[in-house]
């Protein structure tokens, strides 16, 4: 990887420990709040549950690569690399047209929730999910870019 | 038309996008999209149902975070330490090393909810002990590590009970008191055919260790022992909700590993968040994904056309039982356990319902059942992360998996068949 990359992969997976480490904090303060000092928190679960919904999109948009994440591998680990391109250029296909088919209908579905607040912390959902719109652009841009690998002449390196 | 076969299509589209590669929770995710495309409704359902099942499912984070706490306790080598305490208390026993293996595996489940991290934690120290100096069959090894690493998530706590959960509006804490009987049975009868084989095949005792030193090997262990005390206490008593003693237990971890055995060092630490934040996102992904993709089947009707079937077929709840563990056990060997969790459960779910069996019963049943999966050669996951890490040969390891498979699934037919043994303790704790 060139410096410049390894760098950003770096900052990537720093944001994701500070986001984990966030999520975690909440649950221990929640407990911290009601059994410590005795006067229980309504805004715990609610920040908790905010901080977990970044961590979880923001790892699988830049810090999981695609083929990390959990598959039915039988069939693809055991066919020839020929066959395993085709596959793999007709599952990646799916998926950049169904990513991009989402991208405009969840703007819509994120616009109508500026309007819409947090039960507790009164944050607009907007900012809760926006994270996901973000997931959206960069798991289809991976795919997207391992695709034109693929039908390209040096395909074996994206297999 | 199109709207007519949408379904179809879709699971056309699912089960090939799967098979050609894409990740799982990602294929359902696409699936979806076309689905809602094709019969005309607002694909923007697709994030919503996403985004607001992981969001109003609190218990869901307990997840990631039993993970957290395996991961620093592997990290920080907090199991290693129970080692000379298992060994104190089972090691004369005949084939003493797999009798230590079965042990710490159940003490190990009491903080861990996997199975896969007994194997990669704990499990690897006792292959490499047990296969030193030829002591033991490497095959053996692996397969006695392999087959005690299943009460992982059936002693609480547990990742597929909290997912199961999710789907079945159970209690998670009662599912959790539920697998305590069934794990302790399970290292029960795994510790007495190790006996058994011992004495036909020879292997080895350790030497027993003199009785005044216990005192000493007994306070050490007592850190590490504490960790399962809190959790279970908490969840028992009520003082600490599932996703709650999942944190907690994580924290004590992390103050052990830190500062009581100094053995977690800053750059070791990140190394555990870094990996910790990506299972979580692997996990919660195929969570996401399971709710869009059972969104659509409830639109469909299919978890009622399921019930309709079995109420035509008039099983008796004996019968229902015996066909969902052979259906089970064959899904265990090809699909991963989350997945057959939350996307093939929850058709079940009504029908067994109607039938009048106990849901926390159920739950128990088909995670035990689905840990059998994991170790069903010729796919048993275990058996190749086993062979990873400790490079015993695959073959070796099924020649001499077979036996503990076919105990496991009797114990299983055990307590499928006698609800008592799930169900006691949490009706003790007033769960049940």
């Amino acid at each position: 990887m060139p410096g410049f990359a390894r760098q950003l992969k770096k900052g990537a997976d720093l944001v994701g420990v500070f986001l984990f480490l966030a999520t975690f904090a909440g649950i221990i303060l929640q407990v911290f709040f009601r059994y410590v000092l005795d006067s229980p928190v309504a805004w715990s679960e609610e920040y908790t549950m905010i901080a977990y919904m970044w961590t979880v999109f923001w790892a699988a948009a830049f810090m999981v690569k695609e083929r990390e994440h959990v598959s039915f591998d039988i069939v693809y680990d055991s066919v020839p690399a020929r066959a395993r391109r085709w596959l793999a250029v007709v599952a990646l296909s799916f998926l950049v047209v169904a990513f991009v088919l989402l991208l405009a209908p969840t703007w819509d579905y994120l616009e109508f929730l500026t309007r819409r607040r947090t039960s507790v912390l009164r944050i607009p959902r907007v900012w809760v999910f926006g994270v996901f719109f973000i997931f959206l652009i960069a798991f289809a841009a991976q795919g997207g870019w391992r695709l034109r690998g693929l039908l390209g002449r040096r395909w074996p390196d994206y297999i | 038309m199109l709207a007519e076969y949408a379904f179809i299509i879709m699971l056309a589209i699912l089960i090939g996008t799967t098979v050609a590669g894409l990740p799982i929770g990602i294929s359902m995710i696409v699936s979806s999209v076309f689905y809602l495309l094709m019969v005309g409704r607002d694909v923007g359902l697709a994030a919503e149902q996403v985004l607001n099942g992981i969001f109003d499912n609190f218990v869901a984070l307990a997840v990631p975070l039993f993970i957290f706490a395996a991961n620093l306790m592997n990290a920080g080598k907090i199991t290693d330490r129970l080692l000379d305490f298992a060994l104190a208390m089972v090691g004369r026993l005949p084939g003493g090393l797999a009798q230590v293996n079965i042990a710490t595996s159940l003490i190990f489940s009491g903080m861990s909810g996997s199975a896969v991290s007994d194997v990669a934690g704990v499990g690897k120290v006792l292959v490499n002990m047990m296969t030193e100096k030829n002591r033991y069959p490497a095959g053996f090894a692996g397969a006695v590590t392999a087959a005690s690493a299943v009460v992982g998530p059936i002693f609480p706590p547990s990742i597929p009970m909290v997912f199961y959960a999710l789907i079945s509006s159970t209690s998670v804490g009662a599912l959790f008191l539920g697998g305590m009987i069934p794990a302790i049975m399970i290292c029960l009868a795994l510790g007495t055919m190790v006996m058994v084989m011992a004495k036909i095949r020879g292997f080895p005792v350790e030497n027993a260790i003199p009785l005044r030193q216990f005192p000493i090997v007994i306070l050490r262990a007592l850190p590490p022992l504490f960790m399962p005390a809190l959790l279970l206490g908490g969840i028992y008593t009520g003082a600490f909700t599932p996703t709650e003693a999942a944190a907690v237990s994580a924290l004590y971890a992390l103050l052990l590993a830190v500062f009581g055995y100094r053995t977690l060092g800053w750059k070791a630490f990140l190394d555990v968040v870094i990996a910790t934040a990506r299972t979580t996102a692997v996990v919660t992904i195929i969570l996401g994904g399971a709710f869009i993709f059972n969104y659509v089947v409830t639109i469909e009707r299919l978890p009622q056309a399921v019930f309709e079937l079995f109420q035509q077929l008039d099983l008796s709840p004996a019968m229902f039982l015996l066909l969902l563990n052979v259906l089970y056990l064959l899904l265990g060997c090809v699909l991963d356990v989350s997945t057959i969790m939350l996307v093939v459960t929850p058709l079940f779910i009504p029908a067994a319902a109607a039938l009048g069996i106990d849901l926390v019963h159920l739950g128990v049943v088909l995670v035990f059942n689905m840990m059998i999966g994991l170790i069903t050669p010729p796919l048993g996951i275990l058996l190749f992360i086993i062979k990873a890490l400790n490079g015993v040969p695959l073959g070796e390891m099924i020649r001499e998996i077979w036996i503990f498979v076919a105990v496991l699934v009797a114990l299983l037919l055990l307590i499928t068949f006698v609800p008592g043994l799930v169900l006691w303790i949490p009706r003790m704790a007033g769960l049940g």
